[in-house]
């Protein structure tokens, strides 16, 4: 029991640690950007621009999540073979929705999650820690394992779901522009009409907390990566939400999500399952 | 007419309608929200602060008549006709998403009152962005004060462009899913943020590098219209015709414009009948 109650303190702490950590990344990153001159940006290829804030948004959560929990390993879009051999590793998303983030769009962010590998063999261990920063609208996400899910502190409550005419989704089209993006097109086509309506936000980081938070009622999308999805999947489901894969997979391995309440997330497993018959193979991101 | 005195006009009221809209937001249960066709929500704020636009603008302009959705959808007649929408964005609005606006454009209807005439100035106020785009026909577009240009992409399979799907008719839909396709397969990526009158907007201080819709209202569509044209963007329908006519819009910096405009010739699309004017 003390045992019990010093690791929940511990990690308690490890939390408040790293959330203040990725919130200062997030508005130094929304500082940059504003201080960027758009000449500048041209100048320099926007691409190498993005890179160069993803690379040291990377390096300083590094430091920062080595320092708040030693020993722990860390794995991030940055560095993707970087791997923790011990109980603890950190999946860092430091720039998600770079192409938002880019073109002034609002919805970016700072993702971090935190897994516990004791009990693991091979697969992936319990995320137990959750945070997403969104800088321009200044919101905080943080989830613990069991403990709820927070927005700027103030705990986010399950509510009571919107008539599915007046929902509100969103979702990523297929990287791949064959069979899948068909697909898609008819997932689409037949939801318009029985939804309130369609978004496409382009940062999946976001759109899961959002969806966590009420803002949007559902969000589905296939070849996401880890990064993208570890921390925001915590966050949805300690505020009440469900989150899965069409075939039951964990979408940390498939790259497939949809998140939701309870019935928007079955409206979109039946139409997802509908379309494609067996689950189409992960393509490499190309988009976003 | 002083046009830069009568911008700050308009622009006053936008801000006022704005903060009432969001004061609105916060008290606003979901009860209280009606439904009006699918997707298409309207609700009390919705109603005031086009009241309040009206009152507002004609005051600015004697004699001049307001076009909005709720009140006034067909409003002819005067010299001078203001294109509002109080609340673009709705859904975003009710869900709770930033993600909405309030657009104002005002029409000289002097030459032809049987078309639609010029816009003369715009402003589309986005009061959770602490965004302000205008217009005044001839001057440039502004973002909060500052000049802003429509943008190209460095190269086409980068681009970032900007849509909605027509949800009001399901018969539009087969049409504008062809060009949908055709277009993203050479694009970077499409987004889908909600409000017409902001993606317009977001086109013209190259934000996106371009937007395209199909079956949008004058009032969805006016301001963003004018701020994209003096954005130095090429605004037209998908037949080459005024995009308020048929509300098919494309939009974007020229060569994103010409791209999306000659995919849609080759899908030779029929124009649906002209409506509004």
């Amino acid at each position: 029991m003390d045992e019990a109650i010093s690791y929940q303190a511990h990690l308690a702490r490890v939390a408040d640690a790293a959330s203040f950590s990725v919130r200062s990344v997030g508005r130094w990153l929304r500082q940059e950007r504003g201080r960027v001159k758009e000449d500048d940006i041209e100048m320099k290829q926007p691409g190498d621009f993005v890179s160069e804030m993803d690379r040291e948004a990377d390096r300083k959560l590094r430091e920062d999540l080595f320092a708040i929990l030693p020993g722990s390993g860390v794995m991030s879009e940055e560095l993707r073979n970087v791997r923790g051999e011990g109980r603890w590793r950190w999946i860092v998303d430091p720039l998600d929705g770079t192409t938002n983030y880019l073109s002034g769009l609002p919805h970016w962010g700072v993702s971090v999650a935190l897994e516990d590998r004791k009990e693991t063999s091979g697969g992936w261990g319990e995320i137990v820690i959750g945070i997403v920063y969104l800088p321009v609208l200044d919101k905080l996400y943080l989830a613990r394992k069991g403990l709820g899910a927070k927005v700027n502190g103030k705990k986010i409550l399950s509510k009571k779901p919107r008539l599915q005419r007046r929902s509100t989704l969103s979702h990523w089209w297929p990287m791949s522009t064959g069979k899948p993006m068909q697909g898609f097109l008819d997932i689409v086509g037949s939801l318009h009409g029985r939804v309130g309506g369609i978004r496409n936000l382009g940062s999946p980081a976001a759109e899961l907390c959002l969806v966590a938070d009420n803002d949007l009622d559902g969000f589905f999308a296939t070849d996401m990566e880890v990064y993208d999805l570890a921390a925001g999947i915590l966050i949805v489901q300690e505020s009440g939400g469900v989150v899965g894969d069409p075939w039951g997979h964990n979408p940390l391995d498939s790259g497939w999500i949809i998140a939701g309440n309870a019935q928007i997330h079955e409206l979109l497993r039946k139409e997802i399952r509908d379309v494609f018959r067996t689950a189409p193979r992960k393509s490499n991101r190309s988009k976003g | 007419m002083d046009w830069e005195t009568l911008l700050e006009g308009v622009r006053e009221i936008a801000l006022r309608a704005g903060d009432y809209l969001k004061s609105e937001r916060v008290s606003i249960s979901r009860d209280q929200i009606e439904i009006k066709g699918q997707g298409d929500f309207v609700s009390r704020a919705d109603r005031n602060a086009e009241e309040l636009l009206r009152k507002g603008l004609t005051e600015l302009i004697p004699g001049s008549v307001v076009m909005a959705e709720e009140g006034s959808p067909e409003a002819r007649g005067g010299e001078w006709r203001w294109i509002v929408d109080p609340l673009d964005g709705t859904a975003n609005y009710l869900a709770g998403l930033p993600i909405w606006c309030v657009s104002i454009a005002l029409e000289d209807r002097r030459e032809n009152p049987e078309r639609f005439g010029p816009r003369v100035l715009g402003v589309v106020h986005a009061p959770l962005l602490e965004t302000t785009w205008t217009a005044i026909r001839g001057g440039g577009t502004f973002r909060n004060g500052k000049r802003v240009f429509v943008r190209e992409p460095e190269e086409t399979s980068r681009a970032l462009l900007a849509t909605a799907f027509p949800f009001k008719e399901r018969k539009r839909l087969s049409s504008f899913l062809d060009l949908f396709s055709k277009i993203y397969m050479q694009i970077g990526d499409v987004r889908r943020a909600g409000s017409a009158a902001i993606d317009l907007a977001w086109t013209s201080d190259g934000t996106f590098n371009g937007y395209f819709e199909a079956g949008l209202n004058p009032w969805d569509a006016a301001a963003g219209v004018l701020l994209v044209e003096e954005a130095g963007g090429t605004v037209t329908d998908w037949w080459g015709s005024d995009p308020l006519e048929t509300g098919w819009v494309i939009s974007g910096a020229p060569g994103i414009y010409r791209l999306v405009r000659e995919a849609a010739q080759e899908l030779e699309i029929s124009p649906p009948e002209r409506r509004l004017r």
